[in-house]
């Protein structure tokens, strides 16, 4: 419980970063979503639990602080989710790849999401401008801050899940 | 005899050497002592130097903070100027705080929401032009669609000669202008305000100048990019004209 609990307040956290600070950093029009890559990092630690409640959280939060609908966030995460999870137990472990990897195939899924969104709801955006002006320099962005937020996950997790020690 | 000077030679003599060596001596003496009390002194300049460049940060960071005032005094001021101009209108200034997470749209975040007065599709202006316009209310916060939007439509008039058209906006944050008929004049320098029509916005809000034209004339319409003088990327406070309440007219429009 005190596990969900922590992973439901970190959430917190990067949604209000994300909205109040990380959304004003831009290369071209892209930018980084810091709840997917949270996310992404959660998924990484084998010893964490409810993977699949905090995507629907993660999912909720972002349809919190965007025009685009919680419905829409919330099926692209789960999908994040159990792909991290099923190469998990097929690759090898290489941590740095792994990540590097599931920051790319979060990345196009969750803006892949969006475009398809819009797309469907009307508005009028072409595929090459999505691709080379915001979905290409968003995901170069989350490569770039996946590496702290990583970092950062990976101690909160170390300080959750402590190992026993037999002496 | 002394005043007489009788005893200058003698007392000359005498003292040159004496002056000269006590001087030779004391000179010395100065540079040992100086010597010796350099280290508590270079300590002290040290600790010293420390302080002042602590108050030298510390000035620093007033100024800085005196800078942002003076600016935000300065947008504050234009926004009061532009409101007292604009007396039709009733305004509620609110600060920016939050922009959408994703990176298709440009939606801003404000500090004020319906207990503030404040309804969907409610204009937001600042004193550079339009903004955009509330698209969800909250208690305490409004989600505001900026006219950079890719989503956004307004319908716009081109002056000096009030040709109609219409302001899209795109994922680029670019404004462009459409709908132009292919016989209008326009030029770059051409003022855009809108229209009024279509129950969204009231008239007359600066809304861009065009920049170029893209005359195809094989085209339907007459083409142009339009610049805002808002500057969306940085903005901070904004005025939300609470006395346009807009008609919903989506039920006269027949599917």
């Amino acid at each position: 419980m005190i596990e969900l609990l922590t992973a439901t307040v970190l959430m917190i956290l990067a949604t209000i970063v994300q909205a109040s600070l990380v959304s004003q950093v831009r290369i071209l029009n892209g930018m980084s979503d810091l709840i997917l890559l949270l996310l992404i990092s959660w998924l990484h630690f084998e010893k964490t639990k409810h993977k699949w409640i905090l995507a629907i959280i993660a999912g909720l939060f972002s349809g919190l602080i965007s025009a685009i609908p919680f419905w829409v966030f919330i099926p692209a995460y789960l999908l994040i989710t159990y792909i991290i999870s099923q190469i998990h137990q097929r690759i090898w472990q290489a941590p740095l790849v792994m990540l590097f990897l599931s920051s790319i195939i979060g990345s196009a899924i969750t803006y892949g999401a969006q475009y398809v969104y819009l797309l469907v709801t009307g508005v009028p955006i072409s595929l090459a401008e999505s691709l080379n002006l915001v979905i290409n320099p968003s995901m170069v962005l989350n490569l770039i801050v996946i590496l702290p937020v990583y970092a950062f996950t990976g101690e909160i997790v170390k300080m959750l899940y402590r190992e026993e020690v037999e002496i | 005899m002394g005043l007489g000077g009788y005893f200058n030679r003698i007392s000359n003599t005498v003292l040159n050497p004496l002056t000269s060596t006590m001087e030779w001596i004391y000179l010395r003496v100065q540079v040992v002592s100086d010597l010796i009390q350099s280290p508590n002194e270079l300590t002290e300049l040290q600790t010293q130097n420390l302080k002042l460049e602590a108050e030298v940060a510390d000035l620093q960071s007033q100024i800085i903070q005196y800078q942002e005032n003076q600016k935000d005094y300065e947008i504050i001021s234009a926004l009061l100027d532009f409101a007292t101009e604009e007396l039709q209108n009733e305004y509620l200034t609110a600060i920016v705080i939050a922009r959408d997470s994703s990176p298709f749209l440009r939606y801003i975040i404000i500090n004020k929401g319906s207990d503030d007065g404040i309804q969907r599709g409610m204009p937001v202006v600042n004193e550079q032009g339009l903004i955009g316009r509330v698209t969800a209310v909250t208690t305490n916060a409004a989600r505001i669609q900026l006219i950079s939007d890719p989503e956004s439509r307004i319908n716009v008039v081109i002056q000096p000669d009030n040709i109609e058209g219409v302001v899209s906006g795109s994922v680029t944050g670019e404004l462009s202008l459409d709908l132009v008929p292919q016989d209008a004049e326009i030029n770059p320098g051409d003022l855009a305000l809108t229209m009024g029509i279509g129950s969204n916005f009231p008239g007359d809000i600066v809304v861009g100048t065009v920049t170029s034209v893209r005359d195809q004339p094989t085209a339907l319409f007459k083409e142009a990019t339009l610049e805002s003088r808002v500057d969306f990327d940085d903005l901070k406070i904004v005025l939300v004209v609470i006395s346009f309440e807009p008609v919903d007219i989506s039920v006269l429009i027949e599917e």
